[in-house]
């Protein structure tokens, strides 16, 4: 009896679930992952839903819910939705762009001992932020993330999608970052959403990619989409998690309710259905999409030497890429060391092996 | 053998699985797999608080159930009962 593997069977419930509350944004970014399924703004679910969800989640004993959007402050009950979730002891954790943070908002959130909050921040200038997020947001982005440092809002970090666009920025946006008394978090580009447009102008060569490898492992203290399970990369390998973890240990929730394996695998095929339809228990449990993902066996991964630490990486990526769920994510690691002809001196593991 | 009795921390939660159970640590999103089974139980009390219940009459069992018991007491997710609890 200790801590050991322990992931064999599927969990009862996910540990956290992405909930995309609105689809309302004041901001149009270039990335944005949600941008081409929002189709109608006002198709979103009422308070009572959410309430129902939320007792739901608790029920089950979902731990935490990430709240994003569209931008979740611009939903005029969002408050009460978060007062809520904190009511029946659920860990939220906030997605915002920052630029509707003021003085009396902020003071709200403080009072939340369960959230954290992360602002989106996509270049360490105004030239390269406002490329992705829209023109005038760097000062409004920095306005709000003074204001929450101002307050001392204890759970706060600034999450980047790093693109070639900040690529060389990725170390000033960590010095900013501390010098608010905030965490880094660089999340991975991905061709979904408006990600799809931009993938062949936004996406990391090989060098690239590598180069942040390299820079990761030296800066353990910025978090990735690693952390995101909130376990480290060792217990990862030890408890066989080390895989992706939609449909296994969370999944998402879009404005209307429709539940996803992921916020970034929204494609039809992938809807399991409707939370105004049936349980979310039902879904999580019987669902054919979430089935399917938890199913994926990459064939051509089983012999590699580094599939104990990826199983094949993100479906997502390789998905939209090339339409088959049987096929390796195609940043992975292990073609970027056949790629550089790097020497592997551990049993075909790269030193370097921290990814986004 | 008698075992101590643990309750959960206030900003911990945890919950049942197959392998065992699952903690979740609130002050720094930290998840925790306790492989199990069975063994010990999750028992939720009237004012809110949640106590581990071990039961099994093998002392060999009993013994490696006190030692991870006292491994979570470690880690700050659970506390003997009858400790004054600063939150």
């Amino acid at each position: 009896m200790k801590p050991g593997l322990a992931y064999s069977s599927n969990l009862r419930a996910p540990v956290n679930l992405t909930w995309e509350i609105t689809g309302l944004c004041n901001l149009s970014c270039t990335h944005c992952l949600s941008a081409d399924s929002r189709k109608d703004l006002h198709e979103e679910l009422d308070f009572g839903q959410c309430v129902r969800l939320i007792d739901e989640l608790d029920r089950l004993k979902v731990f935490q819910i990430n709240f994003g959007g569209g931008e979740p402050f611009l939903r005029k009950d969002f408050l009460d939705i978060l007062d809520y979730a904190h009511s029946k002891g659920i860990t939220t954790c906030v997605s915002t762009n920052g630029t509707v943070l003021d003085d009396r908002l902020v003071k709200k959130l403080k009072s939340m001992q369960l959230l954290y909050i992360q602002v989106s921040l996509d270049g360490a200038s105004p030239e390269t932020n406002d490329q992705i997020r829209g023109k005038g947001t760097y000062r409004l982005i920095l306005d709000g993330i003074e204001l929450l440092s101002r307050h001392e809002i204890p759970h706060f970090s600034i999450n980047t999608v790093v693109t070639r666009i900040n690529f060389r920025e990725i170390d000033q946006l960590n010095e900013l970052a501390k010098q608010y008394g905030a965490k880094t978090r660089l999340s991975r580009f991905r061709p979904t959403g408006n990600g799809k447009k931009e993938w062949e102008t936004y996406h990391l060569d090989k060098t690239q990619l590598l180069e942040l490898s390299i820079y990761l492992s030296g800066h353990r203290s910025v978090l990735t989409g690693d952390s995101f399970f909130s376990i480290t990369s060792e217990d990862r390998r030890d408890l066989g998690l080390n895989m992706c973890g939609a449909a296994k240990m969370t999944c998402s929730v879009s404005p209307d309710g429709t539940v996803y394996p992921c916020a970034f695998l929204q494609d039809n095929i992938f809807i399991a259905g409707n939370v105004t339809e049936e349980s979310f228990e039902t879904i999580w449990r019987e669902s054919d999409a979430l089935k399917m993902i938890r199913a994926v066996r990459i064939e051509s991964c089983g012999q590699c030497s580094r599939f104990n630490l990826c199983h094949g990486g993100c479906p997502a990526v390789a998905y939209f890429l090339t339409r088959s769920l049987n096929h390796p994510d195609p940043e992975c690691m292990t073609m970027l060391q056949e790629h550089f002809s790097i020497q592997d001196d551990n049993n075909g593991v790269l030193e370097h092996v921290r990814t986004i | 053998m008698e075992l101590s009795k643990y309750i959960v921390r206030p900003h911990v939660r945890v919950r049942s699985e197959d392998f065992g159970l699952l903690f979740y640590n609130t002050a720094d999103t930290k998840l925790t797999f306790v492989k199990c089974g069975t063994s010990v139980q999750l028992s939720f009390g009237d004012g809110g608080a949640t106590q581990l219940m071990f039961s099994c009459d093998d002392e060999g069992e009993s013994k490696k159930a006190s030692d991870l018991l006292k491994r979570l007491a470690r880690k700050g997710l659970i506390v003997e009962a009858g400790t004054c609890i600063q939150q």
